[in-house]
């Protein structure tokens, strides 16, 4: 199963006895969840030690520990405790690639046990992703833990230094800036900092780095986007926690809050309202992010309002030109750290930057539908393929239907005949051709079935269609400017 | 001989459909040029550009197929459009959305699309129409849909068609010619929809008439459905 030496060294520390034995679980695995379920997460699962009745396994990211402790914990113990009579305890663990730089013993006691669910440490306020191994193909899982008020995970990428500045976000980087590097202990001079912006410019961005950059600063941060703080905190703070979490809160430094006009609900902003004020009193740093300025948050408390305009408010407008360019060209590096054959020309950065001007996250989608083209055709970007690409981002409206009747008005304005010479039984050679033309076109560009063609060109059998079509298909194969006239029209409609 | 006519003039023999649900098994699916690409990057996974994927295409292109087999191969989570579930109660892994269109709870999706981003995780959308077309009201929504790379299944070339029809006939145990099914396919809409409306028309109307399925009784449906579309 396993070919790598990583895995043959490790099984090799088991008996032969025990090799077997787990050949066994896999095997039964693998019967009762099939070959793909089986490959895609117990391929790389591996028995690395027995000790004291209990068995370590591993596996190579954390997401698949994760994934694999969530959904198959029970069944691999079963099967396990089914061949290993002694064991009492499996623990699931990711490898690292310097496996023997931790004393084996260690790593089983602060593993986590698959039987019980750890209790989340009371210091770690800010949950961090690990950073990932640089070749896995996804990104470390956060720990799903039970805490209710645990924080919002951080997104790695989302960093002062990733977060390219331009004049229209100047003021609202500076000002995040100074809040992130205000000492411990500090009194804010911005509180609350407010930022405002439309969807996609940078908001979440600027309040994960603050949170990543106050915590490296030594202070105890608090990172919850709305939908977070509605579910968890809230709950939290109604129901049986309530004191505990108001101790915890007391020992925070910076609670920073996103999308705050997703808060809704009397209570979850009575509660929202008694925080803030509590926290800014004590001196404690506040910052949020919306979607609008304080003035147009029509369902927020009055109270929480005065105190939102009471602080700095900076917006984030829209993205210039070459602030577009330096986004593109950074989110392009990055997908080609995961595929290095990506290429992208510059005449294509400078065609989507003139183009997509909406916001930073649709400039990441054109980034991902120029990497999905590119993985799929395999061929190079030009900016022909690129508008192909990126066509559903710029059109607002779906592709239009192309309807029989506009086929008609346009392949007779070309051949310079009118429609009616079309639908019409005379057969003479300049209108024979156009009105094939017409019915091939009607054929490809539509769903119509080959009746309902040839009754819309004045009541035609559907052979007279079909041979039409055999007839256009053969001459475009062989007379090049016949093939171009037809690709044209297709243009033509299809605008 | 006497009788016959009366007992035809009569309720049409009842029957029971057993045809049961369609085949979504891998081997099932029929790659054509329409749907390739669809395929192919869904085969992907995980290697995809971003945390989320839509699949887009016309009722019947075969979404759900393609969705079914994402979600058996990795043992997806099915998110129903119309009950999206509270993010806090998923494990950050894949997870599938079939039918974007039918979406009631766009905050439910907003927040759903955050947190399988932030905790690494995937999310298959399919979708009859690309967001930008579908009328979101939620400019948060919209936005992080935008972000997704679109695959689009095409309409099916006539090869395709074909094959469809005589998938759908074998679904259904009906041995039939090659003949008949050129003929089925030269003079039906080409969709996969009327494809499989037309095959379940057959075999009813097979069954309820005690005939075989023939060229002749093809030709008659067709000719009732091209009826009730021209007038």
């Amino acid at each position: 199963m396993s070919d790598n030496n990583d895995d043959q060294s490790n099984s090799s520390e088991l008996s032969i006895e025990n090799r077997q034995k787990w050949e066994r679980v896999r095997g039964r695995l693998r019967a009762e969840l099939g070959e793909a379920v089986y490959n895609s997460w117990f391929a790389r699962l591996e028995l690395e030690s027995l000790k004291d009745g209990a068995a370590l396994l591993t596996v190579p990211t954390k997401f698949l520990k994760s994934w694999i402790q969530s959904h198959y914990a029970d069944r691999i113990r079963t099967r396990l405790c089914a061949e290993f009579s002694s064991l009492d305890h499996v623990v699931i663990d990711v490898r690292s690639p310097t496996r023997r730089a931790r004393p084996r013993d260690a790593e089983i006691a602060s593993g986590a046990a698959v039987e019980k669910t750890s209790p989340a440490p009371a210091a770690a306020i800010v949950e961090r992703l690990e950073p990932q191994a640089a070749k896995a193909p996804m990104r470390a899982v956060a720990r799903a833990d039970g805490e209710s008020f645990g924080g919002s995970p951080l997104d790695r990428r989302l960093s002062f230094s990733t977060f390219l500045v331009g004049p229209s976000n100047q003021l609202a980087y500076a000002a995040a800036c100074r809040v992130a590097d205000a000492r411990p202990g500090e009194h804010p001079l911005f509180n609350p900092l407010y930022t405002h912006a439309a969807v996609g410019l940078g908001k979440t961005h600027l309040l994960q780095a603050v949170a990543r950059s106050a915590n490296d600063n030594k202070r105890r941060v608090l990172y919850l986007t709305a939908e977070k703080f509605m579910s968890g905190f809230v709950s939290a703070l109604t129901q049986h926690s309530s004191i505990a979490f108001k101790e915890k809160l007391r020992n925070i430094d910076v609670l920073i809050i996103d999308d705050v006009q997703f808060l809704q609900g009397k209570s979850i902003q009575q509660e929202f309202c008694h925080t803030l004020n509590s926290l800014i009193d004590a001196g404690k740093q506040v910052v949020v992010a919306a979607d609008r300025p304080p003035s147009d948050l029509e369902t927020l408390d009055e109270r929480v309002l005065s105190r939102f305009k009471g602080g700095l408010c900076v917006d984030i407008g829209p993205l210039d030109e070459e602030l577009r360019m330096k986004i593109l060209e950074a989110r392009i590096a990055a997908a080609q750290e995961a595929q290095p054959s990506f290429h992208v020309p510059p005449a294509v950065v400078t065609y989507i930057a003139k183009t997509i001007v909406t916001n930073g996250r649709d400039l990441e989608g054109a980034v991902n539908r120029l990497l999905a083209h590119s993985t799929l055709n395999g061929a190079p970007l030009c900016v022909e393929t690129a508008e192909n690409a990126i066509r559903d981002l710029v059109r607002s409206a779906e592709p239009k239907r192309v309807k029989i009747d506009d086929i008609q008005k346009l392949v007779a304005s070309h051949y310079n005949i009118s429609r009616a010479d079309i639908l019409s039984s005379r057969r003479t050679a300049n209108v024979v051709r156009p009105r094939q033309i017409a019915m091939y076109l009607s054929k490809v560009l539509t769903l119509r079935s080959l009746p309902e063609i040839g009754r819309r060109f004045g009541g035609r059998d559907h052979t007279t269609v079909l041979h039409a079509v055999r007839k256009v298909e053969d001459l475009a194969s062989k007379d090049k400017s016949l093939s171009e006239v037809i690709e044209l029209l297709k243009r033509m409609l299809a605008e | 001989m006497p009788g016959a006519g009366d007992a035809r003039r009569g309720p049409a023999q009842l029957f029971f459909d057993l045809a049961g649900a369609p085949r979504h098994g891998d081997a099932d699916f029929l790659i054509s040029p329409a749907n390739r690409a669809a395929h192919e990057m869904i085969s992907r996974w995980p290697d995809w550009p971003d945390s989320a994927l839509l699949l887009v295409g016309p009722p019947g292109s075969g979404k759900t197929h393609l969705g079914a087999i994402f979600a058996r191969r990795h043992d997806a989570l099915l998110v129903s459009p119309t009950d999206i579930p509270e993010p806090g109660a998923l494990c950050g892994a894949c997870a599938l959305l079939d039918g974007l269109e039918a979406v009631t709870d766009e905050t439910a999706l907003f927040h759903l699309m955050n947190f399988i981003r932030e905790s690494g995780g995937s999310l298959l959308i399919s979708s009859r129409r690309p967001p930008s077309a579908l009328k979101i009201a939620l400019p948060d929504l919209l936005s992080r849909l935008r972000r997704a790379p679109v695959v689009e299944i095409g309409a099916p070339d006539d090869s395709l068609i074909r094959a469809v029809l005589e998938k759908l006939f074998r679904d259904r145990q009906l041995a039939v010619e090659a003949t008949l099914v050129d003929y089925v396919a030269l003079r039906l809409e080409r969709s996969l929809d009327a494809a499989r409306a037309f095959v379940r028309m057959l075999d009813e109307e097979a069954l309820s008439r005690g005939r075989p399925v023939t060229r002749a009784l093809a030709g008659e449906l067709l000719q009732l459905i091209d009826a009730s579309r021209g007038a």
